[in-house]
């Protein structure tokens, strides 16, 4: 044993001791960062704008009926990535939790027998956007969905609100126009998809939407079940074109794809991936007006421009 | 007849400017962009000039010399701003920034200098960063408008008859009042006349000066630039300009050019390049090697304002390395270095010419300052 000779100061407490009592109560953490943790709501437009702040946004809207498979594209486009079906790479996401929410009923693991998407329903604090980004050749594209309820469109249809009441739809980079294969299978109500989606068009067309610089597409989800029955996919591509043709008159970059998102038809093309190109394909945009400048020759040099010889 | 500055261009493009980097394009998020970007827009200086003009056009590097004025400026009106050189927003609103100062200061130096060297940018093939955004025109009217105001505008002579005349006269003593009451009746109101009317003759005489000495000075650039234009030899060279090389016509004529001309922006300067061009023997329409264009002009252009050129000022930065090694092997990698490291796009030589005067206006502004 080591003797301390008498005249010996005290030895120090371990500094680490000391500033371990000093600070417990300064003890950095997570909330004091400035970071939010984030839990499963979805992001504000406000929110969502950092997103595009950082470059290569789209905002995505899909316009259609209830339960019409609006919900359900958001969350397979990013389930794909998950699964390393899609050809993008999975970068990020700001409301993971919220996508998890919307796809975990579709996964066996939930133990349902059939697939299911939760309704979306009104958020009075406006949390309706998912953000996904997604890297592809080099560069990463923040994807902006919007997870409008079928009711917007009810009411829009219903003459109950105008498009130009919602700013997502006249901002939107890309919007679908949305039919139910669904729907379109059953006799009884088929003419309901087509009438609802010609509607939609009038509203939009009278609110002068969609802008020049939003890409629009007539997209057909459930195309599986819409298969199934030869004399609905007749009447589907016999209204499909007639729908097209209308949508072009306002929107001429208009385009039509079909999906089957939650097919089990191995034989089938789900869609998706071209889906997910239109949705990567680059915005447009309005360009600046050209400005007056002057373009002409200056008189007073326009003879020296060219002179002619001397006879 | 000048063509009129869109003063209102940053109100009126912002949403669609600012479409790719925000989902809320109205109400209080946009007023406040616009606040920022005014202030950045203030804040610009001839020292940072070709960083935000580079930066609006897409080099996402020389952000990292402006992101903290950025954020500094931004958080003075949203405290949550943060951002990163590599992230759109700051690119566009470094790009709207010089846009408004563009417009709103249409007749300053600072101004001719950023429309410079956007012009170059487009010489080079950059594309501006906010999608649709035309700043090459924005420059081109801004250059445009400013050169006709400092053509027409009067300047004082060093001298002026007014002032003059004002200590001649208060070198004289005041008519006393009590003296001879004749001279304070009679004589003093008719001397006090001549005073006022000679005073008057002489603002008016300063006036006609100036004036004249404005049109002067617009005429005489106007023979200068007429006689240059009829000469068949070309003076740096001392050879007949059917005598030189084609492709360092552009560079020679782009230089002679600069020395007789009062300020960028000239309708007919790219009309003077072209005829030059011509009388050479060329074709201004024809695409030409730069490289080799600047090797066989470098040894006649002393002249050219020292500087090592960059990013934007892509052709002097290809003479100056030139001259620096004497046109031996290894001056083509030294201006690719100071340019940045990416290729010169191809271009024909009236192109060459215009962006080699713009060039040379740049260094002259730039060490004007």
């Amino acid at each position: 044993m080591t003797e301390t000779p008498a005249d010996a100061p005290p030895p120090a407490a371990p500094p680490e001791a000391t500033e371990a009592v000093d600070s417990v109560a300064e003890a950095p953490n997570a909330f004091d960062s400035g970071k939010r943790l984030r839990g499963s709501e979805l992001l504000t437009p406000t929110e969502a704008s950092t997103s595009l702040a950082a470059g290569g946004g789209r905002v995505i809207v899909w316009a259609g009926a209830r339960e019409s498979g609006k919900t359900t594209l958001s969350a397979e486009l990013y389930e794909r990535h998950r699964q390393g079906r899609a050809k993008t790479c999975f970068a990020s996401s700001r409301t993971l939790l919220g996508f998890e929410e919307r796809i975990h009923p579709s996964r066996a693991a939930s133990g349902r027998v059939k697939p299911h998407t939760p309704r979306t329903e009104n958020d009075p604090e406006e949390r309706e956007l998912l953000h996904l980004c997604v890297a592809t050749s080099g560069a990463e594209a923040n994807l902006v969905f919007s997870d409008l309820p079928g009711e917007t469109f009810r009411r829009i249809v219903n003459n109950e609100a105008s498009p130009a009441d919602f700013p997502l739809l006249s901002r939107a980079d890309k919007l679908a126009f949305i039919a139910d294969g669904a729907l379109l299978a059953d006799p009884g109500v088929r003419p309901t998809v087509v009438s609802f989606i010609n509607q939609l068009l009038d509203r939009f067309d009278k609110a002068e939407l969609p802008t020049e610089a939003t890409q629009s597409l007539l997209l057909l989800t459930k195309q599986d079940q819409l298969l199934a029955r030869p004399e609905a996919v007749d009447y589907w591509e016999k209204h499909e074109q007639k729908l097209l043709e209308k949508l072009q008159a306002i929107s001429p970059n208009a385009s039509a794809l079909r999906t089957a998102a939650r097919t089990n038809n191995r034989e089938l093309e789900d869609g998706m991936e071209n889906l997910m190109e239109w949705v990567l394909s680059s915005p447009s945009y309005e360009e600046d007006p050209d400005l007056p400048i002057f373009s002409s020759l200056d008189t007073r040099f326009e003879r020296l421009a060219r002179p002619k010889r001397l006879r | 007849m000048p063509e009129t500055i869109p003063k209102d261009l940053l109100s009126e493009r912002l949403p669609d400017w600012y479409r790719a980097v925000s989902i809320s394009l109205d109400g209080g998020h946009l007023e406040t962009r616009q606040q920022i970007i005014e202030a950045l827009a203030e804040s610009l200086e001839v020292d940072s000039a070709e960083s935000a003009v580079a930066y609006a056009y897409g080099r996402k590097a020389r952000g990292e010399n402006l992101i903290e004025l950025i954020r500094e400026t931004a958080r003075e009106y949203d405290g949550a701003f943060a951002a990163e050189a590599k992230d759109a927003e700051p690119q566009v609103m470094i790009g709207a920034a010089v846009a408004h100062h563009l417009v709103t200061k249409s007749r300053t130096d600072l101004s001719a200098v950023l429309s410079l060297f956007a012009l170059s940018a487009e010489f080079r093939g950059f594309k501006p960063a906010i999608n649709g955004q035309k700043l090459g025109q924005v420059a081109a009217l801004q250059l445009r408008s400013a050169g006709e105001a400092r053509r027409s505008s009067p300047t004082s002579s060093p001298s002026l008859l007014s002032t003059a005349v004002s200590k001649k006269f208060d070198a004289l003593e005041q008519i006393p009042e009590d003296g001879n009451p004749a001279l304070n009746t009679q004589v003093a109101p008719w001397v006090t006349a001549a005073q006022a009317s000679v005073e008057a003759i002489a603002k008016r005489v300063d006036s006609l000066e100036k004036s004249l000495r404005a049109s002067h000075r617009t005429t005489t650039e106007q023979l200068e630039q007429t006689a240059w234009l009829l000469e068949e030899s070309c003076a740096l060279a001392q050879t007949a300009w059917v005598d030189l090389q084609p492709d360092a016509v552009p560079l020679l004529a782009a230089t002679e050019l600069s020395e007789i001309s009062l300020y960028p922006g000239q309708p007919a300067a790219e009309v003077l390049l072209a005829s030059t061009i011509y009388k050479a023997g060329g074709d201004p329409s024809a695409n030409l090697d730069v490289l080799k264009g600047v090797q066989r002009a470098a040894k006649f252009l002393d002249g050219v304002p020292a500087g090592e050129g960059g990013e934007l000022l892509p052709l002097v930065a290809a003479v100056v390395a030139c001259r620096e090694m004497n046109g031996r092997s290894g001056w083509r990698d030294l201006a690719k270095t100071r340019r940045g490291g990416s290729k010169l796009p191809s271009a024909n030589a009236l192109r060459i010419s215009s962006q080699f005067l713009r060039e040379l206006f740049l260094m002259q502004l730039l060490s004007d300052d």
